[in-house]
Formats: structure tokens, C-alpha cells, sequence
């Protein structure tokens, strides 16, 4: 039986870590097959309900999902810095971190697998041009061009390829509060929010069960990126000079997040009269909470205070409101089909 | 690792008992010791943490669910369910 | 200096109505919050809702209560006339004085503990006519407020009527909808002491959940300064926790 309870003994990898807590769970949990989950759910359904929907409802899912396709693909390209970052001299060189990397990297390539296949089979009437891989020089989709996560992979990017290359405690921090705490544990998990809501109304049952598949993964890189943030942290305060300023970076770059992942909510909800009832106040509420959680109760912080990090949201919002989100997202359609004529 | 009855920060509306008869039933189909199946719904529900983190499973379900009855820890347990058939 | 020799009056006492009165004047006379709530309320509904959850009515007794509350009620019981205490006594509902009955000691004593050892939730109904009368007047009015303004769950719903950087108006209500309100913040009663006290930052217990704030988000996060003037207004007026 594969199933024993019983821990095996082991050598040289250390059992009792946490990382490695972690990576088992993602082979026990994380190893779904997306091809497989297609085809045991099937499209039918999902594709009735799709066809049912009003244009705007449509546009409504289309924003969201356009965001989760294009991070996915942006977590799962900079997934490999991160396997990177986590075996440089500035952690213990554990061989569990990088176990648990690895995991977080096929992880991320599954779940842009997982939104490819949905898109492709059923919102594609929303989504006429999307296949575009921003390594082949293209860009992300108009929509997600047009809000602040399109912003947000693209910051992504650049910080960790500082961390990944040659970076000091503080680029790491600046790196991992960036992926793990605004783009998974608030960008992505407000999007689970947005999506449970937007259920109620249009349940595409396949598109949820991918999404609690993809939710619970999450979950694991979230509990890790914390960990790692925490050890840093730790080194920080335990007065280790080359550690010194990391809380205050997290804190810098989570305020900056804030901005992006403020502006995508508005995009996915009031913008498009939020005819699938999100409710952005709500959604606002829950991101706050969930960065709450994990900056004051988990990090434990004190390196800014809660009204700073708020008022970034404020400010976004306001910007937000005055943003003529169509106007960009034509914009980026005529690059868009520009690149994909080749040009 | 957090007991799944002792997870926190969800609404769970389903009973101790309730819990433990899904739990038995499950591990009964999947030919698995109920202990490790508990484990695995616990950690799907908070990775790790102790507290009801999962947003896309202990959220809501999306309606086609009734018979998990809203509560996070029955969802999770029938997504574990899916996940080893697939 | 000992509390016993002090004086305090009900709008001492947090969270009474009479205390809320002198919070919204507090509020209103802040230059502060003229600035950081201008425009606040213009036009849409600022009104706020203060929900206090789970006092511990049911956990508490009435010498749980401040110590020069409680000293009051048992000196003026114990130093009663031994015939004016039974005649008072007379009238007592009949758990009460099955109460006095079952303990030892002089008469002026049982009475008093059996009353001080009385749940915060059963004092008002246990407490009758008669003994008010004898009572001294800070222990009636408190009772009063019990009776009035705290919830038989032990819920305080503090309104709070606020506009253009003012604040025009404040009660106290039995349920969350008698009057009408743009937010309200939720929270337990402990997490309310810490804020009002100054222990605890309103946003960042917002972001840790301790409270809930329901409301357009969109004019809290503008108005977050007005928030905190109104915390820190709460802060620097004195107070008495009754729990
Ligand atoms: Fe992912
Ligand atoms: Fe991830």
C-alpha cells in the first residue's frame, strides 16, 4: 500500500523540515494530471453554462482568467530563479528547499497548462487571440496588458532575476514578498474569492474543480515563500550584517503591490459593472485580510504601519477610477495582432 | 501538521461525527488508513498553517456541490477523492 | 490615590450612552478631524455602527465591576439600618432571598454578597424596586444601562452619526438596523478596550481581522486619517472600563 501513515527512515534528506513537509505534500497532493482532470470533468457543461452567459458576464470571467493564464505563465517561467535563489549561500544550502522548488516549478507549469486547455476549449469566442508566449516575443493579453497584474509579472520578472543573480538578502525578500505574497497569496487568492462569488451566478463546474486543484498548490508555495521570508527575518533581527533592511524591503514592496493588485480588482469588478456580483468592497476587505494575516500574524512586521500599506490601496483606487480600461486593452489588441502577424 | 478538527478560520458547519463517517468511508474506498486521509484534507485546507487558507476550497464550492453542504473540510475531502483518480 | 475616594460619573464609564455623548462632543470639538473627515458623510450616509460582541455579562459578577462601584453597593447595604435592610428585603424576588437565606453570617453581610456575587446579566431583574431606592445612584444608573443598552447577548450597538468632519449625533440601540448607517465595525469587546485605549491600530486590526468593517471600502481607505483621529480622540478621553 502506498498510503502508510509510517515514516520511513531516511539519510542524508532531512525529514523533520519543513521544506521537506512541504515538498512530500506536493508529491502526495500536487501531482494531478490536467489532462486527466479534463477528461473525467469534460467540457460539456462547463461550455453550456459559457454559451448561456451575456457578453458582459463573459468579459467578467475573461478578465479574471486572463489574469490567472498569464500568471501562471509568469510564475512558472521564474520558477526556475527560484530554485535558484533558494541554493545560494544566503540560505543553508539545505537540499529541501530545492526539493520543494522543483515541485513549485512543475506545479506552475501544470496549472498554465491547466488554464491553456480551458481557454482553448471553452472561452476561446472571448479570447481570439491569446496564444502568444511572451519568451517568443510576445506579450501578455490585452486585458491583462490594460490592468495592474499585467504590471505586476513584469516586476516579477526583473526581481527575480536580481535575486536569482547574485542578489543580497534584500533583493530575496523584495523577490519572494512579491511572488508569494502579492501575486499568490493576495493577487491569486483574491481571484479564488472573485471566482467563488462569480460561481454562484455561472458555475463552470470544471473551471472550479481546476481552480481548487490550482488553490490548494498555491497554498503550499504561499506557506513556503512565508517560511523563507521568516528565515530571513530571523537572520535579520539576529543582527547578521548582511541581513540587515530585509523587513523594510518586504514592507516597501508589499506597499507597491498593493497598487497592481488594488487596480486588477477594480478591473475585474466595478469596471465592467460587476454583473456577476464579486462586490470589490468585499474583495478589497478579504485581499486587506489576507495581507493582514500574513504580514502582521505570520511575518510579525513592524517595519510600516497598516494605514501606509492601506492608503497605497486608497490611491490606486483612485487612479483606478479614472482609468479608461477599453481604450488600452484596443491598444495592446492592435500590438497584440501586430505581433502576431509577425512583425 | 494541524489535526483537521482543529483547524481554524473557516465556518464548518458539518458535525465532529459527520466529519469522522466521511473520513472512515473515504478511506475505506481508497484503501488507505483514515488517519493519512484526514491528513491530507487538513492539509489541503491550510498547507501547513492551522488556519482555513485554501480561498478556492474553503471559500465556497461552486453550487454543483450540495452534498458537501458548504462545509471547507467535506469539499476538501471530496476534491482528495478526484485527485486519486486523476 | 485610592479609587475609593474618588469621584466618577456615569459618562465615566465605557461603553455607556452617557459616555458616548461625551465622545461625540470630543469628536466634534476635534480641529482634527475637521480636516482629515471634511467631506466625509457629504451626500452618501457616514453614519457609523460600533458593534461590541460578547461583553462578559455571564462571565462576570457585580464585584467584577470597578472596585469603588461594587465598594459603594456593599456599604450602602451594610451600613442600612438592620430594620430598614429587612424591610427593603421584603420585597426581594424569591432566588434572592433564597440566596441571603442559605449563607452564614449577619444579615447585612449575606445580603451583600448574595448581590455582589449576582451575574452582571441577572442584576438588573434581580435587583428591585426597593434596593434601588437605597442604592447609591452611580449603581442604578449602571444598571439602567445594563438593562437599556447592552444586548441579552451581550452586544453594544454604539451609532454614531458623522458628517462632514463632525459628529452630530451618537446613541446607543437594541438592534443593528434601527437606525440607519454607511458602515459598521464589528468586533469582541476586549479588541474595543485595546482600541479605545490606544492599544490598537484601527486599520491594522481591520487587516488582522480582530475587527470587521463592513461599508464602502473605497471611502474608508480615503478617509483612513479620519479613522485613526477618531481613535486617537477615543484615546485621550478618560474612562472607566466597567469590564
Ligand atoms: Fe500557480
Ligand atoms: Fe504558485
Amino acid at each position: 500500500m502506498d498510503a502508510s501513515t509510517d515514516q520511513i527512515k531516511a539519510g542524508r534528506i532531512d525529514t523533520d523540515n519543513t521544506y521537506y513537509e512541504l515538498y512530500q505534500k506536493s508529491v502526495e497532493l500536487g501531482t494531478w494530471d490536467a489532462e486527466k482532470l479534463m477528461h473525467k470533468v469534460g467540457f460539456e457543461e462547463d461550455r453550456e453554462v459559457w454559451n448561456s452567459l451575456d457578453d458582459n458576464e463573459k468579459e467578467q470571467w475573461a478578465r479574471l482568467i486572463s489574469y490567472f493564464i498569464d500568471g501562471e505563465h509568469a510564475v512558472a517561467q521564474d520558477a526556475r530563479r527560484i530554485m535558484k535563489t533558494v541554493s545560494s549561500p544566503w540560505f543553508d544550502r539545505s537540499i529541501e528547499k530545492e526539493m520543494f522548488a522543483s515541485a513549485l516549478a512543475l506545479e506552475e507549469a501544470k496549472h498554465t497548462q491547466f488554464f491553456d486547455l480551458y481557454l482553448t476549449n471553452v472561452m476561446v469566442d472571448k479570447f481570439p487571440q491569446y496564444e502568444l508566449d511572451t519568451r517568443r516575443g510576445g506579450i501578455q493579453i490585452p486585458r491583462t496588458e490594460a490592468c495592474g497584474a499585467g504590471e505586476m509579472f513584469e516586476r516579477q520578472g526583473t526581481l527575480q532575476a536580481q535575486a536569482a543573480d547574485g542578489g543580497d538578502p534584500t533583493d530575496i525578500a523584495r523577490a519572494a514578498t512579491n511572488y508569494h505574497i502579492g501575486v499568490e497569496g493576495i493577487l491569486a487568492r483574491g481571484g479564488y474569492f472573485a471566482k467563488n462569488r462569480m460561481m454562484q451566478e455561472a458555475p463552470l463546474k470544471l473551471l472550479n474543480k481546476g481552480f481548487q486543484f490550482i488553490s490548494t498548490d498555491e497554498g503550499r508555495h504561499i506557506t513556503f515563500g512565508l517560511e523563507v521570508l521568516n528565515e530571513l527575518i530571523e537572520k535579520e533581527r539576529d543582527g547578521v550584517p548582511a541581513y540587515q533592511g530585509v523587513e523594510n524591503a518586504i514592507w516597501e514592496q508589499a506597499v507597491e503591490d498593493i497598487g497592481y493588485i488594488t487596480d486588477t480588482a477594480y478591473f475585474i469588478t466595478e469596471s465592467v459593472g460587476d454583473p456577476l456580483d464579486v462586490d470589490f468592497d468585499e474583495l478589497v476587505n478579504r485581499g486587506a485580510r489576507l495581507a493582514g494575516d500574513m504580514m502582521f500574524d505570520t511575518l510579525d512586521l513592524d517595519a510600516g504601519s497598516a494605514t501606509e500599506f492601506m492608503q497605497a490601496a486608497a490611491d490606486a483606487m483612485e487612479d483606478a477610477q479614472g482609468s479608461d480600461y477599453e481604450a488600452v486593452i484596443e491598444k495592446y489588441d492592435h500590438i497584440y495582432s501586430a505581433k502576431m502577424a509577425g512583425d | 501538521m494541524t489535526e483537521l478538527k482543529d483547524i481554524e478560520g473557516a465556518e464548518f458547519t458539518a458535525s465532529d461525527d459527520e466529519i469522522d463517517d466521511a473520513i472512515e468511508e473515504a478511506a475505506d474506498d481508497l484503501g488507505m488508513p483514515p488517519e493519512k486521509v484526514e491528513e491530507e484534507v487538513a492539509y489541503i485546507l491550510d498547507s501547513g498553517t492551522g488556519r482555513a487558507n485554501n480561498e478556492g476550497v474553503a471559500g465556497a464550492a461552486a453550487s454543483d456541490n450540495e452534498d458537501t453542504n458548504n462545509d471547507p473540510r467535506l469539499e476538501a475531502l471530496e476534491m482528495y477523492k478526484l485527485r486519486q483518480e486523476l | 490615590m485610592s479609587t475609593q475616594e474618588q469621584q466618577f460619573e456615569l459618562d465615566d464609564y465605557f461603553p455607556t450612552t452617557a459616555w458616548l455623548t461625551r465622545y461625540q462632543h470630543a469628536l466634534d470639538d476635534s480641529q482634527e478631524l475637521e480636516d482629515t473627515g471634511e467631506g466625509w458623510g457629504v451626500g452618501w450616509n457616514g453614519d457609523f455602527v460600533f458593534e461590541m460582541l460578547n461583553l462578559p455579562i455571564e462571565e462576570r459578577t457585580v464585584n467584577d465591576l470597578p472596585e469603588e462601584v461594587w465598594e459603594a453597593l456593599e456599604q450602602g447595604i451594610t451600613q442600612l439600618p438592620e430594620d430598614t435592610l429587612e424591610t427593603v428585603l421584603e420585597d426581594a424576588p424569591e432566588d434572592v432571598a433564597d440566596g441571603i437565606e442559605a449563607r452564614d453570617g449577619p444579615l447585612p453581610e449575606r445580603a451583600a454578597q448574595e448581590l455582589l456575587e449576582t451575574k452582571i446579566s441577572e442584576a438588573p431583574e434581580k435587583v428591585w424596586p426597593g434596593l434601588r431606592r437605597v442604592m447609591p445612584d452611580i449603581m442604578d444608573d449602571l444598571l439602567t444601562e445594563l438593562e437599556e443598552n447592552v444586548t441579552d447577548d451581550g452586544t453594544v450597538y454604539a451609532w454614531i452619526g458623522l458628517e462632514d468632519g463632525g459628529c452630530y449625533d451618537t446613541t446607543t440601540m437594541d438592534t443593528l438596523d434601527e437606525r440607519d448607517h454607511g458602515f459598521v465595525l464589528t468586533g469582541d469587546f476586549d479588541q474595543w478596550v485595546d482600541l479605545v485605549n490606544g492599544d490598537l491600530d484601527v486599520v491594522e486590526a481591520i487587516m488582522s481581522g480582530k475587527l470587521e468593517l463592513d461599508g464602502d471600502m473605497q471611502k474608508i481607505l480615503q478617509y483612513s486619517d479620519a479613522a485613526l483621529t477618531m481613535t486617537d480622540v477615543a484615546s485621550d478621553l478618560d474612562k472607566r472600563f466597567l469590564f
